[in-house]
């Protein structure tokens, strides 16, 4: 075949490759499962299992028997960088100090499944391997064990993070353990990758010898180089073309003397990241530079390469089947099985202790890459090779499922929540989750009018939120530096506003898959009265109550206020457009603690139809505003206006030019509440020009308290 | 406890020496007793290119599941080795016997060489090898990096 062919196969190959793995992941993610799932099936649908069985012409077509070495060399390319960043990320402050039960969890969780591996090898080794050379009963046995005793370090942590998990004690344990796991897997592989190529014990002594020189070599010439790389970095603040060549040289150069040593060009990828400096802006640089190219575009191809060597027609006994429902089988009671019972034997509850189990037993893509290791080295046979895979999708997939029915986020969340109202009394809690980093400024100034300091008030908390999406972001490899509780650089204006005004925020930064959701999730979890969010232009459309905002209203039982800044400074005078709803009656109250803490003057703007200022309706109007008002503490002025205009709207627009605020409630009336299941337009917002404030009253079964809350300091009743 | 550990840092080694002993035990048993299938995976072709078949078959194995992959084009038949015998006490040669998809296949592995004596007893009106008994060489004995992935297959 002529290259220019070569090339062009290539291209498509890659492309419909990239693009089934991206449909798939988007899918996986809708699941509620990892994105890395999806992604692994793509590979197995593009294979003979799936695209070959259906349409196997085409299948010859777009992946003939002569082109699949690119892909496989693309794909090797692509697993080195991917291990060399799975040992950027492992930090080994994660394995000191550790607490004796994470010890003897991580041990358990290796140990078992291990001894799983070999003793089942007791039972396939006469009936799934042949008698060649490197398919020798130890070969065999130690290969089962360690790809057993894998747990994929990057899934695990994904899921840590999605299901909020990784700031519990069992999420600590869980990821330290699987760190644990990591390091210890590919040693034990680089032995047993070791065991399987050489024969006899002097080339065994001879790799052994090799090996602890290349190790000591690593750490003793090329760790202080790479730390003097980084002050190189340090000195520029910059990762340039040279330095970023130096380190891809220095990561190939380790991947061939671990191949040349004999044990697998992976484990010096790995290693390289390992000895990597931890923590530094250096690392976090050259992290961000690689990962999206290995991970968007060369992982994609691994698991597509997998895909084509996994045809599960290929079991098409009942025994065979038999067997993979063992392997599976043997697989999670090792790693479960081990990890729950070790950590019971801690002192962790069942319900714990299953959990670690069930987080254990991830494997992921890790398994794929050890699988595709034993695979070409002739130590497993195609079948088990099948079979294996099998088992790293299915204990994958059923990872959340299982964890959710073990340790349901409800449950574990109501803990958590519970636990904090014990320890502190409640105060009235803004929750600002801040998307743009300029909106930071004009949001914390609105959350200080909204929620004083006592004594005006019972005491008040504001958590400033930043979420960042799992999309911008590698999917599989998440930060532990970026766990919530961390400062993010998109909360600094609002952190620097906030010092301005002597005010205490509470930042918050983690990734999220669901931002919207996670948005709803938080303010559940830190019980928060009102959720204060800004407005910035959507992609699509006009609407300034569509996408996140419209999300998130819908799905919180809090309270929510979007802040429409326009030049906001100060609000001497505010308007309240009021109809009567309990939208309306909330932006009362609102508009009460502004006017409140910035001495602002209120008025607010019933607007009736022609000829109808005198009827019942309006009487009671202005009996509710005095009811919300009769705090003798307010110290400003409350003006109840009657309008009479046919057009509510209007008339509110053509007022609102006066005002420095306008507090208004998402009214049918108004034309807010409508856009939220329609596409009414925001007249009243789109065509204002003054800042405003639209409120939103939680309407749900159980209310969390927090209109009392707010309602209280103003009204003095209710 | 004068050697400084706790009861559970006890029990751990304890668990650890156990595991050790336990996969030592395992190899030991496993290379003592057990034995894989005869290795037949690879390409076959006819030792005498005048006899039939003229063309010859791919096998790829996992142990006892065996699949014939005819050159000429024909249907791929899968079959499970029931029976791995040597013809007498101590004898050099093995019997191989497979059945499956209604075929019925016997090969004489020669330790000697690299070629079977494979016997075919097929189905009637299935294509594929004709019944009768071949000698076979396999071209490229695996000790083995895998063959690129299979077609995809037609069978069943």
């Amino acid at each position: 075949m002529a290259a220019s062919r070569f090339i062009f196969l290539l291209v498509v190959q890659t492309g419909l490759i990239l693009g089934l793995s991206r449909v798939m992941g988007f899918l996986f993610i809708r699941l509620r499962q990892p994105q890395v799932m999806g992604e692994m099936i793509a590979g197995i649908m593009l294979g003979p299992s799936l695209f070959g069985l259906l349409m196997p012409g085409m299948f010859q077509q777009v992946f003939p028997a002569d082109s699949i070495q690119y892909l496989n060399a693309l794909s090797q390319v692509g697993v080195i960088f991917f291990l060399f960043l799975v040992g950027l990320e492992l930090d080994p402050k994660m394995l000191r100090n550790r607490g004796q039960a994470a010890v003897i969890i991580s041990n358990a969780s290796i140990l078992t499944p291990f001894f799983m591996g070999a003793l089942l090898a007791l039972f396939l080794y006469p009936r799934l391997f042949n008698a060649t050379p490197a398919m020798r009963f130890t070969s065999v046995a130690l290969f089962l064990g360690a790809a057993m005793s894998i747990t994929a370090f990057p899934v695990l942590a994904r899921i840590l993070t999605e299901r909020n998990l990784h700031r519990t004690p069992i999420g600590a344990i869980a990821i330290t353990c699987a760190a644990a796991n990591d390091l210890t897997a590919w040693c034990m592989l680089a032995f047993v990758i070791a065991a399987a190529r050489v024969a006899g014990v002097g080339p065994g002594l001879m790799t052994a010898g090799k090996s602890i020189l290349y190790i000591a070599v690593m750490f003793f010439l090329v760790r202080p180089f790479l730390k003097r790389l980084e002050l190189v970095f340090e000195r520029s603040n910059h990762l340039s073309q040279n330095l970023l060549a130096i380190i891809l040289i220095l990561v190939l150069g380790s991947s061939i003397a671990t191949d040349w040593i004999g044990i697998h060009a992976l484990f010096g990828a790995f290693l390289m990241g390992a000895i990597m400096p931890k923590g530094t802006a250096f690392v976090q640089t050259l992290s961000n530079k690689l990962e999206d190219f290995t991970i968007v575009f060369l992982l994609p191809i691994f698991f597509a390469y997998i895909g084509l060597r996994t045809q599960i027609g290929m079991l098409n006994h009942a025994s065979l089947w038999m067997y993979t429902g063992l392997i599976i089988l043997a697989a999670s009671l090792g790693k479960f099985g081990g990890s729950a019972v070790a950590a019971r034997f801690c002192g962790l509850s069942w319900r714990e202790a299953s959990a670690i189990g069930v987080l254990m037993n991830t494997r992921g893509l890790m398994e794929l890459v050890i699988l595709n290791i034993g695979r070409n080295l002739g130590v497993i046979t195609d079948a088990v090779f099948v079979m294996m895979v099998i088992m790293a999708i299915v204990t994958t997939a059923l990872t959340t499922p299982i964890l959710h029915l073990v340790y349901p986020r409800a449950k574990a969340e109501g803990e958590e929540a519970a636990a904090r109202e014990r320890a502190e009394r409640r105060p009235f809690t803004v929750l600002i989750p801040v998307s743009l980093p300029a909106s930071g400024g004009p949001l914390a100034r609105m959350a200080s009018l909204l929620a004083p300091p006592p004594p005006l008030d019972a005491g008040r908390r504001i958590i400033a939120l930043h979420l960042q999406r799992l999309a911008d972001h590698d999917p599989y490899s998440v930060r532990l530096s970026e766990t919530p509780n961390q400062r993010s650089e998109a909360l600094e204006p609002l952190l620097d506003a906030a010092r301005g005004m002597d005010i205490a925020v509470e930042p918050i930064a983690f990734v999220s898959r669901d931002v919207p959701s996670d948005i709803a999730r938080f303010a559940r979890l830190r019980a928060a009265d009102l959720i204060l969010m800004g407005f910035h232009k959507p992609v699509f459309g006009q609407a300034i109550l569509g996408g996140t905002v419209h999300r998130v209203m819908t799905a919180s039982d809090a309270d929510v206020a979007v802040f429409v800044d326009r030049d906001f400074e100060s609000a001497k005078n505010i308007l309240v457009p009021f109809l009567g709803g309990k939208h309306d009656q909330m932006a009362l109250d609102l508009a009460g603690r502004v006017a409140r803490n910035a001495n602002a003057s209120l008025t607010v703007l019933h607007v009736v139809p022609p000829h109808r200022s005198q009827s019942d309706k309006v009487l009671n109007a202005r009996a509710t505003v005095e009811r919300t008002f009769a705090d003798p503490t307010q110290p400003m002025p409350v003006n109840f206006q009657v309008i009479e205009d046919s057009s509510p709207v209007v008339a509110v627009i053509q007022a609102a030019g006066q005002y420095h605020l306008v507090v208004i409630g998402v009214e049918e009336q108004w034309g807010m509440q409508s856009h939220l299941f329609g596409f009414r337009p925001e007249r009243v917002a789109q065509q204002t020009t003054t800042s405003l404030l639209i409120v939103r009253k939680y309407a749900g079964p159980a209310v969390l308290g927090g209109s009392q809350a707010y309602a209280q300091p103003v009204a003095g009743h209710t | 406890m004068h050697l400084g550990m706790n009861r559970t840092s006890l029990v751990y080694l304890g668990v650890c020496a156990i595991f050790a002993l336990g996969i030592w035990t395992i190899l030991e048993l496993g290379n003592a007793f057990l034995t894989a299938p005869r290795d037949l995976s690879g390409r076959w072709a006819p030792a005498d290119p005048a006899t039939p078949p003229a063309e010859g078959f791919s096998i790829s194995q996992s142990g006892e599941f065996v699949r014939f992959s005819p050159d000429n084009g024909s249907q791929h038949f899968d079959v499970v080795l029931t029976q791995s015998s040597r013809p007498a006490e101590g004898a050099a040669d093995q019997i191989l016997k497979f059945d499956g998809d209604g075929w019925h296949v016997e090969g004489t592995a020669f330790e000697a060489s690299n070629a079977v004596n494979f016997t075919f007893q097929g189905p009637p009106g299935i294509q594929g090898p004709r019944s009768g008994t071949y000698r076979l060489e396999r071209m490229n004995p695996t000790n083995s990096p895998p063959a690129p992935p299979m077609e995809p297959g037609t069978h069943q």
